[in-house]
């Protein structure tokens, strides 16, 4: 190994290390966030929310009747919500979902 | 060519010419014969068709016809528990369809939905009732909810009448006319109506319900 190549391949190594030592800082200090998704009026409001991943939404249903949160394949879902009932989730990845009662009334969480 | 060989000619030109137009008022005859014989089978062929499409549409003229006279151009003054008793009626209407439903249909949608219709107009009364006792009123009956009563009482009759391959499209075009005809009648009637400001909130309350159920109901009735 030619000095330069040594030289070259030191630099290489050093940003590396700084850059995966800066990353999982990153990661470390992020702290979750929460977000709230009101059901109301027959609507999930806001119908999209974005957010990053390990962060917790937290559906409220402000309606009068009940309704549930449903992914759209139905991966998961919440049990029946009635008025006023809240369900949580942490979101590990973008999904859309759905009340599985009211057809039409549809979310969507993009991870970013 | 002699004179007359030409006066031959000219008088054997003369004898088609007439003959000619005699033919075409026949054959515009036969191509009136032939249009009324292809219309009419056309027509045989479309019948079954048409039967069908005769139905539906009596079903929703009738649904829409019903509720007209209710909720039509000449809106009665209903007090507050007038209102709260045509807002049980009305919500017990749609629960007293979607259990015909439940008994009749054995489509996946169709289920759902009435499901959904008993869930959500169950809730609403129960709401109801609730505010009422609250307010210490007596829901009064009316006019408009006995005509109410009455007209839920015949369309229960025709969807007990129909066959289980007929029901569903009954069903759920009664339904879209239903939740039309409710819908009107909350936000130009029971609405403006109503005195007590928390009667006026649940009522407003209710109408986006109703509107979710009306796409509902359309939702359905395009996949059936």
């Amino acid at each position: 190994m030619t000095p330069f190549n040594a030289i070259k391949n030191g630099i290489f190594f050093v940003i590396a290390v700084a850059t995966f030592v800066a990353c999982n800082n990153t990661q470390k200090n992020y702290t979750p966030q929460s977000y709230v998704v009101e059901i109301k009026d027959m609507q999930f409001q806001p119908d999209t929310i974005t957010l990053h991943k390990g962060d917790t939404v937290t559906w409220i249903n402000k309606d009068i009747v009940a309704h549930n949160v449903t992914q759209k394949e139905a991966a998961w879902a919440s049990p029946t919500l009635p008025s006023d009932a809240t369900w949580q989730k942490v979101i590990e990845k973008s999904d859309s979902y759905y009340c599985s009662i009211h057809i039409n009334m549809k979310g969507e969480i993009v991870v970013e | 060519m002699s004179f007359s060989t030409k006066k031959k000619r000219a008088l054997t030109k003369t004898k088609y010419k007439k003959r000619c137009y005699l033919f075409i008022p026949a054959l515009l005859y036969l191509k009136r014969i032939a249009n009324f014989y292809s219309v009419n089978l056309q027509n045989s062929i479309k019948m079954k068709k048409l039967k069908k499409v005769a139905f539906a549409m009596s079903v929703v003229l009738c649904s829409v016809a019903y509720l007209s006279p209710v909720f039509g151009q000449d809106a009665p003054k209903l007090t507050d528990p007038e209102i709260a008793s045509v807002a049980v009626v009305a919500n017990q209407n749609d629960i007293d369809f979607a259990e015909i439903a439940k008994q009749k249909s054995h489509d996946k949608k169709v289920l759902e939905f009435a499901n959904t219709m008993i869930t959500d107009h169950k809730s609403v009364i129960d709401l109801a009732v609730a505010l009422v006792t609250k307010l210490h009123v007596t829901p009064k009956d009316n006019a408009v909810s006995k005509q109410l009563l009455s007209d839920a009482a015949n369309t229960k009759k025709m969807l007990n009448s129909k066959s289980a391959k007929e029901f569903n499209k009954a069903y759920v075009d009664n339904e879209v006319a239903y939740h039309k005809a409710v819908i009107s009648a909350v936000k130009t009637i029971l609405i403006p109506q109503s005195q007590n400001a928390e009667l006026k909130a649940l009522l407003e309350k209710v109408v986006p319900i109703l509107e979710a159920h009306l796409a509902h109901a359309e939702m359905v009735q395009k996949e059936i």
